[in-house]
C-alpha cells in the first residue's frame, strides 16, 4: 500500500506537470519533446483552457487510476482517470454495506477506514473554493439522471454534503457562478464536476452541450470559481501519451517511473510503427486519442479480414493508432451461485494531495469480469464490484476508532432547494393528483354505465363525461335524439380516448407517463419504495392498455383499480418517508393546487343545475370524492344537496373538501422563503383571497333562489375559485421556478463574402 | 497603404424575450506587422455590465459579455479605424520545392516552426479524405516550387468554382463544396485549407473584411459589404502568405484581418448561449470606407 501510494503519487505529480506545461508555457512542444500532433490534433486539448489556472496550481486534485495485477504480483496502471473520476461513490457505498453486513469481521481484521481520506478530500475542495470565499458553497456538477453513474453521483453528493446540481440549476452572472434556488440565486465557489470538460460551457467549449453553464470558463478565468478536476485534465488520458511517460519522468523528474504503465507504441513514429506492424498479433490496437467514434482492437480476437483492414488503416493513417502490450492479469476469487470462481479484475484507486504529499485512499473499487476468461472488465457487460480492504499495519501505532461510517460526516448543505428540483417536485405532485382525479372520474363513469340505476338516473354520467372530454368531442351526441337514451358508443369512444390515447395529453396513460418523467428528474429525493411504486404504475399501464378495447371489459376496471391503488401507495410512501423539507412542501403544494382545481371544476357542473337525476349525481360526486362513508355516517341515506355541498366544499375536516385544500395550501405557502421580492406579495394575496372567498360563503346562500339564480351563483363562485387557483399556480411558478429554463447556443451565422 | 473606417452592426431579433444571454465577440481587427488597429469601439445594446476583453489561444482579441435583463433583440455595434500597409507577395518568387516545405513542417526538431505546425492538422470543418487529397495532388508535385503550386490552386478556384450564396451554410462539408463547385468565401477557404493540410502544408483560416468596389457610377451603399474569409498559408522562406480563393488573389491592403484560427469555429465573429428567445433572425450590416490612401 505504501509503495503503491508513493508510486501513484509520483505519477499524479508527473501528469500534473504535463498539464501545467501544455496549458501553460508549452516548453515540451517548444523543445520538440512532445510531438505537435499529440497536442494540436488532440480533441482533449482544449484551447479555451489554456492559461486558465495559475501556473503553479494543480490541475488534478483527485487522481484515480485503474490498476491490474500481473501473475507475479506486480501492479500496472492500465489507465488514468482524471477527467471525471468516477467510482468513489461506489467504493464508499460498498464499504458502508460491508460494515453493515460484517461489522465484526471488519473490526477483527483491523481494516483501515476510508473516512480520513474522504475528510482530506473535502478539506481540499473547500480550501480551494475558499480562495474565492471564506465560507464557500460547493456543488457537485452532474450530467443528470440519464447518466449511467447518476446514482453514484447523488450518493457521493449526499455523503460529502454537497448539493447535486445539473447545468440548468446554475447560472453565471457578472462572471460569478450561482445556483438558482427557490430563495433566489446563491453563490457557488467550488464545483466538483462529473461532467467531462468539453461539455461544461456551451459558450466557450462544445456549443451543442446542454449539460453545461454558459460563461463557466470565464468565471474560472476571473478566479471566481474553482473546479475539481481542472478543465482540460482529460488531455493526460490520451492513450498514446502512455508511450512517452517513462521518458517524461526521467527528463522532468530525474527519476524512473515507479509504477509502469502498459508498454505502448505510437504509430506516428516510424520505428514504433514498424514494431507495431511486426508484432501486431500480440497487441491491442488503440486509437491515439479518446473520442466518441473510436474503438480498441484486441488483435488476437480479430479474424483475418478484420486484421488486414486494421493493418491497412494503420499504414494509411499511422498517427491515428497506437499499439499496446497485452498484460497477463491475475485473477481474484469470486463467490457466485454457491461456488468460488476466478475472475480477472481491475482495482480503481484514488489519491489526493495533502501537506504530506499524495495520499491514497486505503481501499478502492474492485471490478471483476462477468465470466471466466473474459479479460475486459465492464459493469455494462455484467461485471460486478467488490470492496477493497487495506489491513492496518500493526506497527503503525494505535488503532483508530471504529470504522463504520459515522453520521457525523453527513453534513447539510447551506444552499436552498434548487428551483428546478422544486419545479419538478411541484409538477410531480400535480400529475399524481391529476391522475388520481381522472381515474376516479373514469371509474365513476364505468360504474354508472354498468350499474342498474335506471335510464334517467344514468344521465348523471353527463357531468362526469364533461370533465374528461376534449374540446373536439361532440357532447350533444351523448344522448340519442329520438329515444333520449344515452349513446353508449359515443360515451365509450370518449372514455377510451381519455383512458388510453397516447396523443391526448390529458389521457390517463399520458398522465402516468408525466408522473414517471417528473419522478425520474427527482429520483434522488424519492425512497426506493416510492420509486418501486412508480415502476408499478408504469407496468400496470403497459400491461393493461394494449389488451383493453371495450370499457365493459374487466381489464379497464382492473386497470383503474390498480392505478388508484398504486397512486395511493405512492402518496402514502411520500407522506411517510419524505423529510418535511422545502422539496416536500413543493410536492404538497402541487397536490393541493391540482386537487382544488379538480374539485371546483366538478362541483361547478355538479351543483349548478337542478336536474332530475340530481340524487344519483350527488351520491356519485360523494363517491368520486371518497366521502360517501362520511356522508352516510352523518346524514344516513338521505341525499341532501346542501349537506353534500357542505361536506365537499366547506368542511375543514374533510381532506377532500375544497376548503381543506385551500387552507393547507395557504399554510404551506406561508412557510416558504419569501425573499425581499415584492412579487411574493401576489402569492400571499391570492391565497388569502381564496381562503376568505370560501370562508365567507356557505352552501345555503349558494343554493338558494330560482333555478337561474342558483346556476348563476354556483357558477360564479366556483369560476372565481378556479381562476384564482390558476393565478396562484402561475404566481408560484413565476416566483420560484421562473429561472429554470435552459440556455442553448443558437446556430452561428454564416458569413457571406 | 490604406486606412479604413469599418462599421459592423449585428442585430439579433428573438421571437420571444430572452431571459439572459452570454456572448463572445471576435470583432477587433488585429494589430500585426503590416496592419494597425488605430481605434476600436464595441457597443452592445441592451447594455452589458460585465464586458471583458481577452486574447484567445491564437492571440485574437475576444470580448466576452452577458446580458442579464430580458430583451427581445440584441445589437452589437463594432466600429474601427484600421491602417494597412500590406502589399501582395509575388507567388512566383517563392520557389522552395513542395517536398522541402513538407519535410520541414514534419520535422519534429524544427521547433522554430511550432507556431505554424498547429495549423497542419485536419479539423471537423477541414476533414481529410481521398478526394480532398486528390484535389491537392493536382497542384503540389514534390519538386514543384510551392509558390507556383499556390498560384495554380488559386487559378483553379477561379476557373472551376462559382460564388453562390444559396447552396451552403456554415455546416457544409468541404467534400460537398468540392463536388458542387459552388459556395461562399467560407466554403472555399475551408476547402483550400483542407486540401493544403492533406498535402502536409500549414494553413489557417482568416476572418476579416475586404474592400468592395461599388458598381461604376454608383455611390457606396452603407451596410452593403460583408465580412469575409480567406486563407493564410505558411512557407518557411516567406512566412505567412494570405491568399483569397474567392477572389483569386494574393491579399494586399484591401483585406483587413480580424482573427486567425484553424477553421471558422475558432474565430466565429459572434457566438452566444441564450436562455429563452425561441427562433431568431440575424441582420448584419458591414460598411468599409476608405479614409485615405
Amino acid at each position: 500500500m505504501q509503495s503503491l501510494e508513493s508510486a501513484l503519487g509520483q505519477r499524479a505529480h508527473l501528469l500534473n506537470l504535463i498539464l501545467s506545461d501544455v496549458y501553460g508555457r508549452q516548453t515540451m512542444l517548444q523543445s520538440s519533446k512532445m510531438h505537435p500532433y499529440l497536442v494540436f490534433s488532440n480533441p482533449s486539448f482544449l484551447r479555451s483552457c489554456h492559461g486558465l489556472l495559475h501556473p503553479r496550481a494543480k490541475h488534478i486534485q483527485l487522481y484515480s487510476a485503474d490498476l491490474a495485477r500481473s501473475p507475479d504480483g506486480h501492479w500496472w496502471v492500465l489507465s488514468d482517470r482524471v477527467e471525471a473520476a468516477s467510482g468513489l461513490g461506489y467504493a464508499l457505498e460498498n464499504r458502508m454495506l460491508m460494515s453493515r453486513i460484517f461489522p465484526k469481521v471488519i473490526w477483527d481484521s483491523d481494516i483501515l477506514s476510508l473516512q480520513p481520506f474522504i475528510q482530506a478530500f473535502t478539506r481540499l475542495i473547500e480550501s480551494h473554493a475558499a480562495t474565492t470565499s471564506e465560507n464557500p458553497n460547493i456543488a457537485l456538477l452532474t450530467p443528470g439522471p440519464n447518466n449511467e453513474t447518476y446514482f453514484e453521483q447523488s450518493f457521493l453528493a449526499r455523503n460529502l454534503g454537497y448539493t447535486l446540481a445539473e447545468g440548468e440549476d446554475l447560472v453565471v452572472r457578472s462572471n460569478r457562478l450561482y445556483m438558482k434556488t427557490i430563495n433566489g440565486v446563491q453563490p457557488i465557489h467550488g464545483l466538483m464536476r462529473r461532467v467531462d470538460s468539453p461539455w461544461v460551457d456551451p459558450l466557450e467549449l462544445r456549443n451543442e452541450s446542454l449539460l453545461g453553464v454558459p460563461g463557466l470558463v470565464n468565471a474560472i478565468r476571473q478566479r471566481n470559481l474553482s473546479l475539481i478536476n481542472g478543465l482540460g485534465s482529460g488531455f493526460v488520458e490520451t492513450p498514446a501519451l502512455l508511450a512517452f511517460l517513462p521518458w517524461f519522468c526521467r527528463n522532468y523528474l530525474g527519476e524512473s517511473l515507479e509504477i509502469p504503465s502498459v508498454a505502448t507504441w505510437w504509430c506516428g513514429q516510424e520505428k514504433e510503427r514498424e514494431y507495431v506492424l511486426k508484432n501486431i498479433d500480440e497487441l491491442i490496437i488503440k486509437p491515439t486519442f479518446r473520442g466518441p467514434n473510436v474503438r480498441s482492437y484486441f488483435v488476437p480476437q480479430l479474424n483475418a479480414e478484420e486484421k488486414q483492414t486494421l493493418i491497412e488503416n494503420i499504414k494509411r493513417f499511422p498517427e491515428r493508432y497506437c499499439g499496446q502490450e497485452i498484460v497477463s492479469q491475475a485473477t481474484t476469487p469470486v463467490y457466485q451461485n454457491g461456488q468460488l470462481h476466478s475472475r480477472h479484475f481491475l482495482l480503481r484507486v484514488f489519491l489526493v494531495p495533502t501537506d504530506n504529499g499524495w495520499t491514497m485512499m486505503p481501499g478502492g473499487l474492485v471490478r471483476h469480469a462477468a465470466d471466466d476468461g473474459r479479460v475486459t472488465v465492464s459493469m455494462q457487460h455484467g461485471g460486478e464490484s467488490k470492496d477493497a480492504w487495506v489491513v492496518r499495519d500493526p506497527k503503525s501505532g494505535a488503532r483508530a476508532t471504529p470504522h463504520i461510517v459515522s453520521s457525523k460526516t453527513i453534513r447539510r448543505s447551506r444552499i436552498d432547494l434548487p428551483s428546478r428540483t422544486a419545479d419538478n417536485l411541484y409538477w410531480l405532485g400535480r400529475y399524481v393528483e391529476r391522475a388520481e382525479a381522472l381515474a376516479r372520474l373514469q371509474r365513476t363513469i364505468c360504474n354508472l354505465l354498468t350499474e342498474e340505476v335506471g335510464d334517467s338516473s344514468q344521465k348523471a354520467i353527463i357531468p362526469f363525461i364533461e370533465q374528461i372530454s376534449q374540446p373536439d368531442d361532440d357532447l350533444d351526441e351523448l344522448i340519442e335524439p329520438e329515444s333520449e337514451a344515452l349513446n353508449i358508443a359515443a360515451i365509450e369512444q370518449i372514455l377510451i380516448k381519455s383512458l388510453f390515447d397516447p396523443e391526448n395529453p390529458e389521457s390517463l396513460i399520458c398522465n402516468l407517463r408525466f408522473i414517471e418523467r417528473a419522478a425520474y428528474k427527482v429520483k434522488e429525493r424519492l425512497s426506493l419504495d416510492t420509486w418501486k411504486r412508480m415502476q408499478a404504475l408504469r407496468d400496470v399501464a403497459h400491461s393493461r392498455h394494449k389488451s383493453a378495447t371495450s370499457i365493459f371489459d374487466d381489464e379497464v376496471f382492473i386497470f383503474l383499480d390498480e392505478t388508484l391503488e398504486n397512486l395511493a401507495i405512492f402518496v402514502g410512501n411520500i407522506f411517510e418517508n419524505m423529510t418535511r423539507s422545502q422539496g416536500w412542501k413543493f410536492l404538497q403544494i402541487g397536490r393541493r393546487v391540482e386537487r382544488a382545481l379538480s374539485i371546483s371544476a366538478l362541483l361547478q357542473t355538479g351543483f349548478s343545475e337542478r336536474k332530475p337525476y340530481e340524487e344519483t349525481l350527488v351520491s356519485q360526486l360523494l363517491n368520486w370524492a371518497d366521502s360517501i362513508i362520511t356522508y352516510r355516517r352523518r346524514y344516513l341515506n338521505t341525499i341532501q344537496i346542501s349537506s353534500a355541498l357542505d361536506l365537499l366544499c366547506f368542511d375543514p375536516h374533510n381532506p377532500r373538501s375544497l376548503v381543506f385544500q385551500v387552507s393547507n395550501l395557504r399554510e404551506l405557502l406561508s412557510n416558504l422563503p419569501h425573499g425581499d421580492d415584492n412579487q411574493r406579495n401576489t402569492i400571499d394575496t391570492l391565497a388569502l383571497q381564496l381562503f376568505s372567498r370560501i370562508g365567507l360563503s356557505d352552501p345555503d346562500s349558494l343554493l338558494q333562489g330560482s333555478i337561474e339564480e342558483r346556476k348563476e351563483s354556483v357558477e360564479a363562485f366556483f369560476n372565481s375559485i378556479y381562476q384564482t387557483l390558476l393565478d396562484l399556480a402561475e404566481a408560484v411558478q413565476h416566483h420560484y421556478f421562473a429561472h429554470t429554463k435552459q440556455a442553448s447556443a443558437p446556430k452561428a451565422n454564416a458569413i457571406i463574402g | 497603404m490604406a486606412t479604413y473606417h469599418i462599421k459592423h452592426k449585428t442585430i439579433y431579433s428573438y421571437r420571444y424575450p430572452v431571459a439572459s444571454s452570454h456572448h463572445t465577440a471576435c470583432l477587433r481587427p488585429l494589430d500585426k506587422e503590416n496592419q494597425k488597429c488605430r481605434r476600436f469601439h464595441l457597443r452592445v445594446s441592451p447594455d452589458s455590465s460585465d464586458l471583458i476583453q481577452r486574447q484567445d489561444y491564437f492571440s485574437n482579441i475576444v470580448h466576452i459579455f452577458s446580458i442579464q435583463e430580458p430583451h427581445d433583440s440584441l445589437v452589437v455595434n463594432a466600429t474601427s479605424l484600421v491602417e494597412s500597409t500590406a502589399s501582395p507577395q509575388n507567388l512566383k518568387d517563392i520557389d522552395t520545392p513542395v517536398l522541402e516545405v513538407r519535410k520541414a513542417l514534419a520535422d519534429i526538431d524544427r521547433t522554430d516552426l511550432i507556431d505554424a505546425k498547429q495549423f497542419l492538422y485536419e479539423t471537423e470543418y477541414t476533414a481529410k479524405s481521398k478526394e480532398i487529397l486528390d484535389f491537392g495532388n493536382r497542384f503540389f508535385e514534390e519538386d514543384k516550387p510551392i509558390g507556383a503550386g499556390l498560384f495554380d490552386m488559386l487559378e483553379a478556384f477561379s476557373a472551376d468554382f462559382e460564388f453562390d450564396p444559396e447552396v451552403s451554410d456554415i455546416y457544409t462539408p468541404i467534400q460537398t463544396t468540392l463536388l458542387n463547385k459552388r459556395g461562399v468565401c467560407q466554403d472555399f477557404a475551408h476547402l483550400m485549407i483542407g486540401a493544403l493540410r492533406a498535402q502536409g502544408l500549414a494553413a489557417c483560416y482568416a476572418s476579416g473584411y475586404i474592400l468592395t468596389q461599388p458598381p461604376p457610377g454608383q455611390e457606396r451603399l452603407m451596410g452593403a459589404d460583408a465580412s469575409h474569409a480567406w486563407v493564410s498559408v505558411f512557407v518557411p522562406e516567406a512566412g505567412w502568405i494570405n491568399i483569397d480563393p474567392t477572389n483569386n488573389l494574393v491579399c494586399g491592403d484591401q483585406h483587413v484581418s480580424v482573427a486567425y484560427g484553424r477553421d471558422f469555429s475558432d474565430v466565429s465573429m459572434i457566438k452566444g448561449a441564450v436562455t429563452g428567445g425561441g427562433e431568431h433572425s440575424i441582420d448584419v450590416q458591414v460598411t468599409m470606407e476608405l479614409v485615405e490612401s
